[in-house]
């Protein structure tokens, strides 16, 4: 087969995952105003706080411009003709066990493969599964709580741990922020809640699997973690979405919260629909994720592989509040056929002898654009902080574009910052090297592309890893000439 | 003096430019390109600086002051008197102190006001030909004001053995001055030269100095700019340059100079094979903010191009190096480098760096790199132990930072005053030379 069919056959693969349930849902009307945040508040029960700081951030968003400066471009979105609430109409009773639970939607879960029942037990993951914005089952709830680990939906912590959530919500991620971040304060839906109290270390991997399902449903998750003193938490997050025509907007937040020597450590694996060779349909993945190291020898770790979404709009950063604490950012972002990704990270050093390490593999093919848009800011107190960076890009085909857009400002002569960066494609070399030892194109790229990530991939946890490896593989393969 | 005296071409320059000013207006901070230069402080101070002809309403003389900046330059200055050079005072030719004669035939090395008389020529074609004054705010304000300036061209197969030397010297000490001179360079097919813009003054001036460079098939040219203007000078430079196949440039960007000082470099590689080399040194004391800006544009096959900034900033000052290197989905075979290295000698000081690769093909080879820190203790240790004061020890470490990009230029006389200067620098005394 020579390098064009295969790059035509593997570069065209159908979405795996895109199949639709379909589940009577309770839907509001399309539009935003004030009535529909209240009403969304109402169907949640929550406290007036709350409906309070949804309608001060209703009432910012109303004054906030769309940011224009990423390297993407979309069609204007209409905020007025998507639908802010859907829920899975069996949810209304609340499922009491797994048997109360809409066999669809466990079907669903099976194709995705999310390890629920058994299979959890047997993979020894926690699962706070999102299905269209109303949580469903949450699966090893008791032997976290044994540990004094709190790990829940958003609503339910609301009404179980109102103290928390009023401390901590908004306490990284203004409701001020941004746009999409402000919107997201208006409208969130669900999402995951989780605490983890002083000097324990969670005693398993924390995963949530959110899915959009409803067309024309925008999903505003609102992910919270804290960790106190010397605790320390892994939290997986992996996302997959149906084929749909019509856009669907995607606005989440993230918030993490490290006090002294706490650890936090976020993966994302992040393969939702991407939109057809064409560059038709897919999701917009507009996400603002944000930790804060408030503690001394606080660690915060972000790991992302980026596969899916037409356009990604991602952040995730890390705010390096106390003394000697560490951020990490690893990414991995895949741009495809259209796809656009505009992602990256920003390092804050604000306390002294605070360290940074990012490291970005892009990798462009098809039409695909993959901008890297990094920064590092060191404050005059930040004295003797450190930063590295590295941001390389694989450029696959001779349509697609790689940017590199990185800020380093410096305010401390005892700050030491290096940035580094390189753009190629694979080297005729290396796939001389390995088809001369038997290897066809396709796994020949496969092998040179996972190297090319390699140093992320092995970041995240085993399980994800290996998922990752995959979606890499059956993205890429034999994609060059 | 006035406008109609000009030439049809330059009357229509002047008239574009202030047409696009009054459409563009001044930068705002919020405009992505300007973040790091404090338009907002030089906008206030704008309307008090008048070109000097329009407050005497004559030719300027030179002031005591003004001779004795040029002075400063040392050997590269009039003081050589061996080099081809021009020199403008406030904006204006003084042919005083300016030589230009005994150039081989057909080279024309020349004030723009001379050549107004003449019918127009090759300059008529050059002048404005980048575009820059339709769509660049400072480069339109320079246009809208264009008196006088140089024109340079070397036609094909020539090569200029001595460097040409341009001296500005901004002589505000009659009260705040602007001045806005225009640089053309053209070089025809296998043509070289060696072009010196030194950048000088006193007193309190905005310069807004536009260089168009236009090289012809492996042609080669060879750049510096100085600028060591006064401590209470606001300085917006833009340089573009348009290079044929195969043709070469060397850029040397060295800035010392100023309150606020501005260095904008844009390379157009529109030929197969060109390539250009941009180096760059800035140093800053005090409240002075510098700001370097490059764009490479590879828009053809097989070219290159190197850049490396250095920055070396003491007290309070601001400095930032936001260069970008755009590959065209034409520019296959594209080798680019951009290497920018900070060295911050103060807690206060500040760098803001933001190197760039916007990249839409494949078959390239692009790298950039940018590092900031202060002297190393140990290398501070080892010269220390070997009974060199902490004052030597850190004089000899930054200038030997400096000293990669000062031994890149290739005209001695201006590679010895610039080790100079930095030795000035370092010992505390921004004026010394």
């Amino acid at each position: 087969m020579s390098s064009n069919e295969v790059l035509s056959e593997l570069t065209s693969q159908e979405y795996r995952h895109g199949f639709v349930t379909d589940v009577e849902s309770e839907v509001f009307r399309p539009g935003l105003d004030e009535e529909i945040v209240a009403a969304i508040s109402a169907k949640k029960k929550e406290p007036q706080w709350l409906l309070d700081w949804r309608l001060k951030a209703y009432r910012h968003w109303l004054k906030m411009t769309e940011p224009k400066w990423a390297k993407v471009s979309y069609p204007p979105i209409d905020y007025q003709a998507i639908r802010y609430y859907a829920a899975p109409k069996s949810a209304k009773d609340g499922p009491q066990s797994l048997a109360d639970v809409d066999p669809e939607l466990l079907r669903t879960y099976e194709k995705l493969g999310v390890p629920l029942e058994e299979r959890a037990i047997l993979a020894g993951v926690a699962v706070d599964a999102v299905f269209d914005s109303v949580s469903v089952a949450t699966t090893f709830r008791e032997s976290l709580a044994k540990v004094g680990v709190i790990f829940c939906s958003f609503s339910e912590a609301v009404h179980q741990h109102p103290d928390l959530v009023k401390k901590y919500l908004g306490s990284v991620v203004p409701y001020t922020d941004n746009f999409f971040a402000t919107l997201n304060s208006a409208v969130f839906s669900d999402g995951s809640f989780c605490f983890v109290p002083k000097g324990v270390r969670c005693p398993m991997e924390l995963s949530t699997y959110f899915r959009i399902n409803q067309a024309d449903t925008g999903q505003f998750e609102r992910t919270l973690i804290v960790a106190e003193e010397g605790a320390s938490v892994s939290y997986l997050e992996g996302c997959t979405a149906p084929k749909r025509d019509t856009n669907q907007l995607h606005a989440a937040v993230v918030e993490l919260v490290a006090l002294d020597d706490a650890k936090i450590k976020y993966s994302t694996v992040q393969n939702w629909y991407p939109g057809d060779k064409d560059g038709k349909g897919g999701i917009y993945n507009f996400v603002t994720k944000r930790g804060k190291c408030a503690g001394k020898r606080s660690k915060i770790s972000w790991t992302q592989v980026e596969t899916g979404s037409s356009i990604t709009w991602k952040y995730p950063s890390c705010i390096l509040l106390g003394d000697d604490s560490v951020g990490e950012f690893y990414s991995v972002a895949l741009a495809n056929n259209y796809q656009q990704a505009d992602t990256g990270t920003k390092m804050i050093h604000i306390g002294k002898n605070t360290r940074s390490t990012i490291v970005s593999k892009g990798i462009s093919a098809g039409h695909g654009q993959n901008t890297y848009r990094g920064g590092v800011s060191i404050a005059k107190s930040a004295i003797g902080a450190r930063n590295y960076s590295q941001c390389d890009s694989l450029l696959i085909g001779d349509q697609c574009g790689a940017h590199t857009f990185p800020y380093l400002d410096v305010k401390t002569s005892t700050a030491q910052i290096e940035h580094e960066a390189s753009t190629s494609k694979i080297g005729e070399d290396q796939l001389f090297y390995c088809r001369q030892r038997g290897l066809t194109n396709e796994d020949a790229v496969s092998l040179i592309v996972n190297g090319f990530a390699r140093r992320v991939i092995r970041e995240l946890p085993m399980e994800f890893a290996v998922e990752a490896t995959k979606l890499l593989g059956v993205s890429l393969e034999g994609s060059v000439g | 003096m006035s406008a109609t005296a000009s030439p049809l071409f330059v009357q229509n320059l002047r008239h574009e430019g202030l047409e696009a000013l009054g459409r563009l207006g001044l930068p705002r901070p919020s405009d992505e390109e300007w973040r790091y230069t404090s338009v907002a402080t030089l906008e206030k101070r704008l309307p008090e600086f008048v070109p000097a002809v329009a407050r005497s309403g004559a030719r300027p003389a030179a002031s005591e002051e003004a001779r004795a900046a040029v002075a400063s330059l040392g050997p590269i200055g009039v003081a050589g008197r061996r080099l081809h050079q021009l020199v403008f005072v406030n904006g204006r030719l003084d042919s005083g102190l300016s030589r230009f004669d005994g150039l081989p035939s057909g080279v024309r090395f020349e004030a723009l006001s001379r050549l107004f008389g003449e019918p127009p020529g090759l300059l008529a074609k050059r002048l404005g030909l980048l575009g820059g004054h339709r769509s660049h705010p400072f480069v339109a304000m320079n246009a809208a004001h264009l008196l006088d300036g140089v024109f340079l061209h070397v036609p094909d197969g020539v090569v200029l053995a001595e460097p040409l030397l341009v001296v500005h010297v901004a002589d505000g000490s009659a009260g705040p001055v602007a001045s806005h001179p225009r640089v053309v360079l053209s070089l025809g097919e296998n043509a070289q030269a060696t072009v010196v813009e030194a950048y000088c003054g006193t007193g309190e001036a905005f310069v807004n100095p536009v260089t168009e460079i236009v090289l012809g098939a492996h042609a080669h040219l060879d750049h510096s700019t100085l600028q060591e203007e006064s401590p209470e000078a606001f300085h917006v430079g833009t340089t573009e340059a348009h290079l044929g196949p195969g043709a070469q440039l060397f850029s040397h960007v060295l800035s010392v100079g100023g309150r606020i000082a501005r260095n904008e470099l844009t390379v157009r590689l529109h030929g197969d094979g060109a390539g250009a080399t941009l180096d760059g040194l800035f140093l800053a004391r005090g409240e002075q903010q510098v700001d370097n800006h490059t764009l490479v544009d590879h828009a053809r096959p097989h070219c290159g191009s190197q850049q490396y900034y250095k920055g070396i900033l003491d007290g309070s000052a601001r400095g930032a190096f936001d260069g970008k290197v755009i590959v065209r989905p034409a520019g296959a075979f594209t080798d680019a480098h951009q290497k920018n290295r900070n060295l911050l000698l103060s807690d206060t000081a500040r760098i803001d760096a933001k190197p760039q690769l916007e990249i839409y093909n494949n078959d390239v080879k692009c790298t950039h790199g940018s590092a900031t820190g202060r002297l190393d203790a140990d290398a501070l240790f080892y010269l220390r132990s070997r009974a060199l004061s902490e004052g030597q020890a850190r004089s000899v470490l930054t200038l030997a930072f400096a000293s990669e990009i000062v031994d890149r230029i290739p005209v001695e006389p201006l590679r010895a005053h610039l080790t100079e200067r930095v030795l000035g620098w370092l010992a505390g005394s921004p004026e010394a030379s």
